[in-house]
């Protein structure tokens, strides 16, 4: 027996070494047949890349819209990873975000005077609290129901889209301004959050997203709440067999999800757009799901790929305009990406069986 | 010349060795067993010989013949049969569908009747009685272990392998299991035996190969070797078979169950009127065929399961239906049998395993927050105390083998000082060095007078540990014996469902 373990020591490291190669593999991969693609079509894909990283990285402005992108799909993603360490499916990040979007415009609209002091941590807790209730329903059906949580949060993304399409179209609508999409008025300036780097779109919705990132972090790993989460995702009944109230720590995760989630949509409209508009969102809360997955559910891993992935929306345009590259390139890019995260985490759980 | 050769055959998997040259050789018509420790390299050979594996190296060799086994297709046609431990079979098809399942492979119709009538007349001449039109999930093991026989016999099989087959049986099934490989013996069938069960080795095997760390140890005609000898070079040190254990004196009564009942998961009666009482420093046994309500009465008590009549003290206090936390601060541990799915998360470190029943309490946490100190030093200490093999704390527990994820377990519960330990199953698919060791913590508990409700299928286990014994069976106790010389035909005829007089 003595034996068996220590042919057994070097496996956790290979383990490790396993899947830190695979990481980077689901990222190289697809840039590799990127760059394949771009030799049938006669574009130097050396080229091509630079551009896309210098559009990301390379400028001051390129850099300020990255960490513009990177604030809601940082948010959203550290939402749907606290959800997903504990088997809660939370596909409804994108309503969630829109939720606190909502929440945000409308005290930034129609509240009373308050200096940002006041209003910007109203407007966290608010959007926080309404996210959480977003999350609170389905996560609540499913505990109690056992409703399957994909399909209601699914459902409920479409809820919320249809309420921001309301609206702004119909009691929020703004009489001054005129646009292909309906939108509001511009918020109160007191809750407009402040640009880091002055001439770009660079605002704080990034730091507050690496600030919460690292809360969860440890909220995760480090406190009891988050065991108990980790606990309920990995194995409900020994989770119930430690003394867990499983039913009731499913509820919360999704109702922290939804919240962390909310606070995405509260820093676009507060940082970003400063009023609330249809399709303010272009699919962060579902964009956010593969960044999760890639940053192995690990709120500091997710910072990582939250910008990464921000990195290559923002590069691709300056890629289209340099290289002369089409823009579905890094579509397709994109969804390599999201097919090898998705088939290597089912690679990486077939693995672990079989060893 | 044997009817059987396998040589110098090595098996290597990443990181171990689990096959070292092993030579094997079979006689025709011998009943063979394989005898080994968990880990030994048992199944690792006959999963080779069946084709599941492929050797490194060595070479098969079938009545003088050498032979490429690339699958369990080429040893079928072979002649070669293995019944697993995990029977193989659909459980909504009937006995006969099940047996002829993927026998025909011309296209051809199938004549039911006509492979009925051979498959009526092998179940008659080697004494395997069975309905041919039951379906498999309305057979007990025993049964299904029978059609698993058929099904090789069926197929031709003059080679049978069976792995453990005794784990899942009753006394009078493996009585039963013996007598029909005895039959097929005299018609000439080879059978080889894998098992880590002394007691029954000697009674059905005419040679005994020993394996050890992988390494075939050497081979016995049993006429010549005694228990003893055996064991020792099975484990590689000298075992005890018996605890000795001193009487107990008539203590208080720390757990008292009054006609209890419970549903299991299908809704359905799982235990009726269950009545008993469990003493400072007493081991009560419950024996029984697995799946007659053992794992609900344990459920029930330790708070996973609601009881639907009837009433648990512990002491004084009324614990029935209290929930699982509260169950646990009164002071009732639990050593679940299903230890992978129940007992541990098997994705969770050495050390997060270690506080999943306190991990809301001091000293592991405070204000909500863990503190890694004191988890740490807590860990290093099971780890030690116990002598759990884990290089560190947060060692994957997935990683570890079963005996020391039972080692984990018990180390937990027992550091919790339990009024009442429940052990179900304890040393089920742990080998022989793990099981002397879990016996031993139990007696060490019961003497600090700790009330240990033992379940457990091995009867031997139970005749070794428990100062009583009640058998159960569909749910309800068929008797309650003294454990002074105890009557095991009694007892495997309560197993079974006769209700005898209750003589403690």
């Amino acid at each position: 027996m003595r034996q068996e373990h220590e042919m057994k020591l070097p496996k956790i490291s290979n383990e490790l070494r396993f899947n830190v190669l695979v990481t980077i593999m689901t990222i190289l991969v697809p840039f590799l047949i990127g760059a394949i693609i771009m030799l049938f079509i006669s574009v130097n894909p050396i080229a091509a890349y630079r551009s896309l990283f210098y559009g990301a990285f390379g400028t001051l402005s390129g850099f300020g819209e990255t960490m513009a992108k990177a604030s809601p799909l940082l948010l959203t993603s550290v939402g749907v990873a606290i959800a997903f360490r504990c088997s809660s499916w939370n596909i409804g990040a994108e309503g969630q975000l829109l939720i606190g979007a909502i929440v945000t415009t409308w005290l930034g609209l129609f509240f009373i005077p308050l200096p940002p002091i006041i209003i910007i941590p109203l407007a966290l807790v608010l959007s926080f609290v309404a996210g959480g209730l977003f999350g609170f329903i389905p996560g609540l059906l499913k505990a109690q129901f056992n409703a399957n949580e994909i399909i209601t949060t699914m459902m409920l993304n479409y809820v919320a889209v249809l309420i921001v399409s309301y609206l702004v179209s119909g009691p929020w609508v703004s009489e001054t301004k005129m646009g292909i999409t309906p939108m509001t008025d511009t918020i109160t300036p007191s809750l407009q959050l402040p640009v880091i780097i002055p001439g770009t779109r660079f605002h704080i919705g990034v730091l507050l997203g690496i600030v919460l990132a690292v809360f969860c972090y440890f909220l995760l790993f480090k406190s009891t709440l988050g065991y108990k989460i980790r606990a309920v995702g990995l194995n409900p009944r020994a989770a119930s067999f430690g003394g867990i109230n499983v039913k009731m720590v499913m509820v919360l995760s999704m109702v922290l999800s939804g919240g962390i989630a909310a606070i995405g949509g509260m820093a676009e409209v507060a940082g970003l757009h400063h009023q609330l508009m249809d399709g303010i969102s272009p699919g962060y809360g579902y964009t956010a799901i593969v960044v999760a997955l890639l940053g192995r559910l690990n709120p500091l891993g997710i910072i990582v790929s939250s910008i990464m992935f921000a990195g290559l929306i923002v590069g691709a345009d300056t890629m289209q305009q340099q290289a002369g590259v089409p823009i579905s390139i890094i579509n397709i890019i994109q969804a390599l990406v999201i097919i090898f995260v998705l088939t290597s985490e089912g690679f990486m759980r077939w693995r672990k069986r079989r060893a | 010349m044997s009817f059987l050769e396998m040589k110098q055959i090595t098996k290597r998997f990443p990181g171990m060795i689990a096959n070292d040259q092993v030579d094997l050789s079979v006689q025709k018509g011998d009943i063979h067993a394989l005898l080994g420790e968990n880990g030994a390299g048992k199944t690792t050979l006959m999963n080779i010989l069946y084709g599941f594996y492929q050797p490194d190296e060595g070479e098969i060799y079938l009545q003088g013949n050498r032979v490429q086994i690339k699958s369990p297709i080429d040893a079928m046609n072979l002649g070669i049969g293995m019944i697993h431990q995990h029977f193989m079979l659909v459980s909504a098809f009937t006995v006969l569908e099940n047996i002829i399942l993927g026998t025909k492979s011309d296209g051809s119709l199938l004549d039911l009747r006509h492979e009925r009538e051979k498959v009526i007349e092998l179940s008659n001449q080697y004494g395997l009685t069975i309905d041919l039109d039951a379906k498999i999930w309305q057979l007990s093991l025993g049964e299904r272990q029978r059609v698993e026989i058929i099904k090789a016999l069926y197929r031709r099989a003059n080679l049978l392998i069976l792995d453990e087959p005794t784990a899942v049986l009753t006394p009078m099934e493996t009585r039963g299991l013996f007598k029909t490989l005895r039959s097929m013996k005299d018609e000439s069938h080879t059978i080889l035996f894998i098992s880590h069960k002394l007691n029954e080795i000697f009674q059905i095997a005419d040679r005994i190969t020993v394996l050890r760390d992988g390494r075939a140890i050497s081979t016995f005609n049993r006429s010549d070797i005694n228990k003893k000898e055996l064991a020792k070079m099975m484990v590689g040190r000298d075992v005890t078979f018996e605890y000795p254990r001193k009487e107990i004196e008539d203590s208080e009564i720390i757990l008292s169950v009054r006609d209890l009942a419970a549903l299991n998961d299908k809704n359905m009666n799982a235990i009726e009127n269950i009545s008993f009482e469990l003493r400072k420093g007493e081991i009560l046994g419950v024996a029984g065929v697995s799946g007659n309500g053992q794992r609900e009465l344990a459920e029930v008590i330790s708070g996973l399961r609601k009881a639907t009549r009837g009433h648990i003290h512990l002491k004084d206090k009324d614990i029935t239906n209290k929930n699982r936390k509260q169950i646990l601060h009164s002071g009732v541990g639990f050593i679940p049998e299903d230890r992978t799915n129940i007992g541990l998360i098997m994705d969770f470190s050495v050390s997060e395993n270690a506080i999943l029943e306190d991990h809301d309490n001091g000293p592991f946490s405070r204000n909500y927050v863990l503190d890694g100190n004191e988890i740490k030093s807590f860990t290093e200490r099971l780890i030690s105390e116990y002598n759990i093999k884990a290089p560190s704390i947060s060692y994957s527990t997935k990683l570890l083998s079963g005996g020391n994820l039972q080692k984990l377990l018990l180390a937990r519960e027992l550091t919790r000082k339990p009024q009442v330990l429940i052990a179900a199953q304890p040393t089920r698919g742990l080998d022989v060095a793990a099981t002397e060791f879990v016996h031993e913590t139990l007696l060490e508990q019961r003497e600090c007078g700790t009330a240990i409700l033992l379940i457990s299928e091995d009867l031997e286990e139970i005749l070794a540990l428990s100062d009583r014994i009640m058998v159960i069976y569909e749910g309800k106790i068929m008797g309650m014996l003294a454990n002074k010389n105890v009557d095991l035909g009694e007892v495997g005829m309560m197993m079974t469902g006769t209700v005898y007089e209750a003589r403690a």
